[in-house]
C-alpha cells in the first residue's frame, strides 16, 4: 500500500475508532458490538432470527405533516412551514434522537390544530358525512370519532379512546354548542401524541432479552413484528412522505401486510404513483444538499455575473435536472448525466449554446465539461469562498456524503490558509499543496485525500463556470487518488471521476447507508448488519437503480421488526 | 425565507383596515413593573455573540486579560469593552473562569465552538447524535442538561406569560444550511434545544398572542383551549405507559411542554396598548437578508425591553448569529466614521488574522455597542421604587469560545451588567485567586436570580490535559454582594 493510501486509512481508522455507533464505510462494524450482536444466537447474522436495532418513535417533519393535515383534511395552507426547523442527524431532518419538542413547537401545533379545526368545522356536514340535523347530533358523532381518529391516528381506536373523546365532546357540547363541540374534539386530535407521532406499541413478541442500559441497569430488550397498520404507515411515510391512503389501510386490515411479498407489492404500487417523487426529492435535496444561494455571498468586483437573478436560474436549473432524472430513478444520471436544462440567460453564462428563449429546454453538455449535479452552479457555487474556488469543502462533500467517509475534525490551530492577494503567481491548487507541504503529515494524512479530490473541480470556478486558467496558468485538474480502493487511479477532471464514481461499490454503498438513515429515521448500528447486508446485496444486483433500492428498505428486518429498550411489561 | 403570517387570533382589523385594540379585563391587564406593588421582579438577559473573544489590546486569552483588579470607576476598559463606558459602574468583569466540563477535550472528537456553545449555559459535557453528519469532519455536539437561564425560568417563570423567550438574529441560518448544536445555547433538557425566533414580527406576535379579543371572547377561548390540552396531556401520560425508556423520555419532554402552555392559560396576557406599544409591527428587512443584520436586530433589542418592561416574560436570550459564524459584517466603520471593508466571513476572521485584524476588533466593538445599547435602554426605564430595569436585570454577555483564535475555553469572557437587584458587586473587575470553572458561574446566575442552589451541571471537569478535579460547591467568589 504506498505511503499516501496508509496514512489516509490512518486519517479515517483514528476517528472510527472513536467514534461510537458508525458503522464504517465499507461493510463492517467499526465498533465492538459483540454484547448486543450476540444476544439472540451467537452469531452474526447466521441465523434466522430478525435483529434490528432500537427504533426510536418518529415525531412527523415539517413535510410530512403539511402532507397529512393535505390527505386527512384537505389543508391547503401547509401550516407547518412555520413551525421551528427540524435539529439535522446523521444528515437528516428527519432523524428521531435529533427531534425535540420545545414550547414553541408546541404552540405551533396548538395554533394549527385550532386552526384547522376551525377550517374543517365550516362545512359540517362534510367533515361528518353525517348531516346531524336530519340524522341527529350524537348519531354523527358516534360514526365520526372512530372514523375520522382512524385516518387521523392511522389505527382504528381502542373502545377507551373513542369514550374519552365522546367525553371531551359531550362537555363541550354542553358548555358550548355542537359546532364547537366538534371543533375542539378535532383540535384534541390533531395535538394527540397519537397523531404527531408515528407510534409503535404492541405487536407479536419474536425474542425477548436483557441488555445494560446507558446506565447500567439491566432492562429487557424485545423484539417484536410491526403490526400491519404500522407497516401502512412505515410504506406511506417511506414512500409518499404523507398519511396511508384507503387502499394501504385495507391492505393492512385484511392482513396482506403481513407477508414481505404483500408489503412488496404495496411498495411497488405506491412507487408508480407519482407521489413519490416526493420522498425521492426530500432525500436527494438533503443527501445531497445543494444549498439555496440566496444568501451566498460573492465579491461584486471578482464575480458581478453572480446576480441575484443568475442564482433564481441555478436553483431552476437543479431542480428540472433532478425531477428529469428522478424519471429514469437511476443514480448514474443523476451523479454523471452530460444533460442539463438552460434558458439563453443561463446558457450565456456558462458559455454554452443552445437555448434561444426565456424558456428552459433540454441541452446536452460536452462530455468533458458536464457530469450531472456536482458540475452544476448551484452545487459549485454552493462550495465556494468568495473570492475562489474551495477545493477542502468540495472534496470533503465527496468523500462524506458520497462515499460515506468520515474524516475527523481539523485540530483547533490549523494555520492560516493564503489568500489569492497573498500569493497572486499561483493558482487556489497551488496555494493549498504549498500549505500542505509546509504544514506536514499531520494535515496531509486526511488532506491530500480530500483535497484531490476537490481539485477534480478546479475547471468550475466559484460561481460554477467553466474556466482553462487560474492564476494565468492552465487549470490542472488532473489526479491520483490512492487510498480509496477500487476507486484508485488517475482521473481528469471532475466528470471523469463521477463516471467512476457512479458505479463503484463505495457510492453503491454509501447510497444504501444514506437510504437507510433517511428511511429509518436513525444512524445504522451494528444490529443493523443483517439490513445493510441485504440492502448491499439489492444495490449490487441493480446498480444505481433507486427504485429497487427502495423496494428492498421495504424488505428487511429493520422494516419489518422493532426492538424495544426497556418497554413496558 | 420563512414565511410570517398573523393568524386571526393575534390580529382583528376594523372595516376599514385598521388595527382594533380592544380593551382588557382589569385582572387580566398584565402585571406591569412600573405599576406593580411590592417587590420590583428580577430579569435575566442572556446576551450571546459569536466566535470569541479578540483581546488584541493585550493578546492575553479571555477578554478582560491586562485590565487591572478593582473597582471600574476610573480603569479604561479593554478596546472592545470600550462602548460600556457609560455603564461601567453597573458592570462586573471577572475573570478566570474557565469553561470546562466532566470531558472538556471530547477526545478531538465535536466542533469547539459547538462544545463551547452546548456546554457554556448547561455546564455539562455535549455529545453528538446520530452518528457522524455529512460533515463527517466537524460533528455538531448538543447540550446534554437543562441551560441556566431555563433552569431560572422554571424557577421565577411562574407569574408571567411567558416563562422566557428567545430572540434570535439570523441565528439559525448557517453556511450548510444545517440546524444543529451550532445554533443553539438554550435547552429545556438534555437533547432539547430550544430554537430561537428570528422573525422579529413573529415575536411580536407570539408576545402580544392573546392581547386583541374581548374579555369575555378571550375567557372563552382559554377555556376551550385549556379542555382540548387537559385532554392532550391525559393522551401524552398514558402512552408513556406503554413504551420504551427513551420515548417516554421524548413524550414527557413535550408533556411537560404542553403543561406549560396549558398553565401560562392562566397568566395575564398582555396587548400592545397595555405595553406602550405600536398595535402594528412591520420588519425592517427581511430577517435572512445579512444586510437587515443590524436592522433585525435593533428590532429584537426593541421588543426585548417591551418584554421585560412589560413583565411579559422575567427570563429572555439575544443570540446574534451562531457559533462559528460565517456573517460578513458590511456595514462596519472606524472610530472615524470610514467604512471598514467586510474582507471574510467572522469565523475565518479568527483564525486567519489572530488577534492583528482590525477587522475583527471592529466586529468585537460592534457588539459591545449593542449591548451597550440593549443596557442603555434598561437603564432608561424606572421602576416603581426608583430603580431602574437595568438595576434588577442581570444581562451576561457570552460567546461560545474564549478567544477565537485558539478555541480554548480558559478565562472566558465574563461580563454581568446590572445588578440583579443589588445582588452583584457591580462597579469592579474580580480577578479569581485560581482559575474557577465555570460551572459556579451559572451557580452564581442563580443565586443572583434567587435560585438559592449551590450547584449546577457536571460535578467535576477535566483540563486541557485530561486531568480531572471535582468543582466546589457554592458560587464564585467575590462577585455576590451576599455570598464568599
Amino acid at each position: 500500500m504506498a505511503a499516501r493510501a496508509r496514512a489516509f486509512r490512518a486519517c479515517i481508522g483514528s476517528w472510527l475508532s472513536i467514534s461510537g455507533c458508525y458503522v464504517g464505510a465499507h461493510g463492517s462494524p467499526a465498533t465492538a458490538s459483540e454484547d448486543a450482536g450476540s444476544d439472540s444466537d451467537g452469531s452474526d447474522g447466521g441465523s434466522d432470527a430478525p435483529t434490528a436495532a432500537p427504533s426510536p418513535m418518529r415525531r412527523l417533519t415539517r413535510g410530512e405533516y403539511n402532507r397529512t393535515v393535505h390527505d386527512l383534511l384537505g389543508d391547503a395552507t401547509a401550516p407547518a412551514d412555520t413551525f421551528p426547523a427540524e435539529d439535522i442527524g446523521s444528515g437528516f431532518t428527519n432523524n428521531a434522537n435529533a427531534q425535540s419538542v420545545s414550547g414553541l413547537l408546541v404552540e405551533d401545533y396548538e395554533g394549527a390544530a385550532i386552526a384547522l379545526a376551525e377550517a374543517a368545522t365550516e362545512d359540517l356536514a362534510a367533515l361528518l358525512a353525517c348531516d346531524p340535523i336530519t340524522e341527529g347530533e350524537d348519531t354523527c358523532m358516534d360514526g365520526f370519532i372512530p372514523a375520522f381518529g382512524a385516518r387521523a391516528y392511522r389505527r382504528p381506536l381502542v373502545a377507551d379512546e373513542i369514550d374519552r373523546l365522546q367525553a371531551l365532546y359531550q362537555a363541550s357540547k354542553t358548555d358550548y354548542d355542537f359546532t364547537t363541540a366538534v371543533r375542539l374534539t378535532v383540535q384534541a386530535m390533531l395535538q394527540s401524541p397519537h397523531f404527531l407521532y408515528r407510534v409503535e406499541t404492541g405487536g407479536e413478541e419474536v425474542t425477548r432479552t436483557t441488555a445494560a442500559d446507558a446506565d447500567g441497569k439491566t432492562v429487557d430488550v424485545v423484539i417484536r413484528r410491526v403490526t400491519g397498520y404500522q407497516l401502512a404507515s412505515r410504506l406511506s411515510y417511506l414512500l409518499w412522505s404523507t398519511m396511508p391512503d384507503d387502499e394501504l389501510f385495507a391492505a393492512a386490515a385484511s392482513g396482506e401486510l403481513d407477508t414481505p411479498e404483500g408489503v412488496e407489492a404495496q411498495a411497488r404500487r405506491m412507487l408508480d404513483d407519482t407521489r413519490s417523487q416526493r420522498a425521492f426529492l426530500t432525500f436527494l435535496s438533503e443527501w445531497l444538499y445543494v444549498g439555496e444561494l440566496d444568501h451566498t455571498v460573492r465579491d461584486p468586483e471578482l464575480f458581478p455575473e453572480f446576480t441575484p437573478e443568475i442564482r433564481t436560474l441555478l436553483a431552476k436549473e437543479r431542480e428540472l435536472f433532478i425531477a428529469d432524472a428522478l424519471s429514469t430513478g437511476d443514480l448514474a444520471t443523476l451523479l454523471a448525466g452530460d444533460y442539463s436544462f438552460m434558458n439563453q440567460t443561463l446558457a450565456s453564462y456558462y458559455g454554452v449554446g443552445g437555448p434561444s428563449s426565456d424558456e428552459f429546454e433540454r441541452v446536452t453538455l460536452d462530455p468533458q465539461r458536464g457530469a450531472g449535479l456536482l458540475t452544476q452552479g448551484a452545487f459549485l457555487a454552493n462550495y465556494a469562498k468568495p473570492n475562489q474556488t474551495a477545493p477542502i469543502a468540495r472534496g470533503q462533500f465527496v468523500l462524506s456524503r458520497l462515499a460515506c467517509i468520515a474524516t475527523p475534525p481539523p485540530p483547533p490551530d490549523i494555520p492560516a490558509l493564503p489568500e489569492p492577494a497573498d500569493q497572486p503567481s499561483l493558482s487556489t491548487r497551488e496555494r493549498l499543496e504549498m500549505v500542505h507541504l509546509t504544514a506536514g503529515a499531520s494535515c496531509a494524512a486526511c488532506h491530500e485525500t480530500m483535497d484531490e479530490l476537490g481539485f477534480l473541480f478546479e475547471h468550475y470556478d466559484a460561481i460554477g463556470r467553466w474556466r482553462e486558467e487560474d492564476a494565468n496558468k492552465p487549470v490542472d485538474s488532473t489526479i491520483e487518488l490512492d487510498g480509496m480502493d477500487e476507486l484508485d487511479g488517475h482521473y481528469d477532471g471532475a466528470p471523469d471521476f463521477m463516471r467512476a464514481l457512479v458505479t463503484s461499490r463505495q457510492l453503491l454503498d454509501c447510497a444504501v447507508r444514506q437510504w437507510f438513515r433517511f428511511g429509518y429515521g436513525r444512524i445504522e448500528s451494528p444490529l443493523d448488519l443483517d439490513t445493510i447486508t441485504t440492502l448491499e446485496a439489492v444495490a449490487a444486483e441493480h446498480p444505481g437503480d433507486l427504485r429497487e433500492l427502495v423496494v428492498a428498505l421495504t424488505q428487511t428486518d429493520a422494516f419489518a421488526y422493532r426492538t424495544d429498550e426497556g418497554a413496558a411489561q | 425565507v420563512k414565511p410570517f403570517r398573523l393568524s386571526r387570533r393575534t390580529m382583528l382589523r376594523g372595516a376599514g383596515g385598521v388595527f382594533v385594540a380592544l380593551p382588557v379585563l382589569e385582572a387580566m391587564a398584565p402585571r406591569r413593573a412600573n405599576a406593580a406593588v411590592g417587590s420590583v421582579p428580577k430579569r435575566l438577559v442572556i446576551f450571546y455573540s459569536p466566535n470569541g473573544t479578540n483581546d488584541q489590546a493585550t493578546g492575553v486569552e479571555g477578554f478582560s486579560g491586562g485590565l487591572p483588579a478593582g473597582p471600574l470607576t476610573n480603569a479604561t476598559l479593554p478596546t472592545e469593552a470600550a462602548p460600556l463606558d457609560a455603564l461601567k459602574h453597573k458592570l462586573l468583569i471577572v475573570s478566570g473562569v474557565n469553561a470546562f466540563t466532566s470531558a472538556s477535550t471530547h477526545d478531538g472528537q465535536g466542533d469547539l465552538h459547538s462544545i463551547g456553545m452546548s456546554e457554556l449555559l448547561t455546564g455539562v459535557k455535549s455529545t453528538y447524535v446520530g452518528g457522524p453528519t455529512f460533515e463527517g469532519a466537524l460533528p455538531p455536539m448538543v447540550g446534554q442538561g437543562i441551560s441556566v437561564d431555563q433552569h431560572i425560568a422554571n424557577a421565577v417563570g411562574d407569574e408571567t406569560v411567558r416563562r422566557s423567550l428567545q430572540y434570535g438574529v439570523q441565528s439559525e441560518v448557517t453556511a450548510s444550511g444545517e440546524i444543529d448544536g451550532f445554533c443553539r445555547m438554550s435547552y429545556g433538557g438534555p437533547g432539547q434545544p430550544l430554537p430561537s425566533t428570528m422573525d422579529p414580527a413573529e415575536m411580536f406576535a407570539r408576545m402580544f398572542a392573546d392581547g386583541d379579543q374581548g374579555d369575555a371572547a378571550l375567557a372563552a377561548a382559554r377555556a376551550q383551549r385549556r379542555s382540548v390540552l387537559d385532554f392532550v396531556m391525559d393522551d401524552f401520560e398514558r402512552l408513556e405507559g406503554e413504551v420504551g425508556l427513551r420515548d417516554r423520555r421524548a413524550l414527557d419532554a413535550h408533556l411537560t411542554a404542553v403543561r406549560e402552555l396549558e398553565l401560562s392559560l392562566s397568566m395575564p396576557p398582555a396587548t400592545p396598548e397595555s405595553c406602550d406599544a405600536d398595535a402594528m409591527f412591520e420588519n425592517d428587512g427581511d430577517p435572512l437578508d445579512p444586510a437587515a443584520f443590524p436592522a433585525i436586530g435593533k428590532q429584537h433589542m426593541e421588543l426585548l425591553r417591551i418584554a421585560l418592561s412589560c413583565d411579559i416574560t422575567r427570563v429572555a436570550s439575544l443570540q446574534w448569529s451562531f457559533a462559528r459564524s460565517t456573517l460578513r459584517h458590511t456595514w462596519l466603520s472606524d472610530a472615524n466614521g470610514n467604512a471598514i471593508p467586510a474582507t471574510n466571513i467572522h469565523h475565518q476572521l479568527t483564525h486567519d488574522f489572530g488577534s492583528s485584524s482590525p477587522e475583527l476588533s471592529a466586529i468585537n466593538v460592534w457588539y459591545a455597542e449593542q449591548l451597550a445599547a440593549l443596557a442603555g435602554q434598561l437603564d432608561a426605564i424606572e421602576e416603581v421604587d426608583g430603580t431602574t430595569l437595568l438595576d434588577n436585570s442581570l444581562v451576561c454577555w457570552c460567546t461560545d469560545v474564549a478567544w477565537g483564535y485558539t478555541h480554548s475555553f480558559e478565562n472566558i469572557r465574563v461580563f454581568l451588567l446590572g445588578g440583579a437587584g443589588g445582588a452583584l458587586k457591580t462597579g469592579q473587575h474580580v480577578v479569581l485567586a485560581q482559575p474557577e470553572p465555570h460551572q459556579k458561574l451559572l451557580v452564581t446566575l442563580m443565586n443572583a436570580m434567587g435560585v438559592a442552589e449551590d450547584r449546577f451541571g457536571d460535578t467535576s471537569y477535566t483540563d486541557t490535559d485530561g486531568a480531572m478535579f471535582e468543582i466546589d460547591a457554592g458560587p464564585l467568589p467575590g462577585v455576590l454582594s451576599e455570598g464568599p
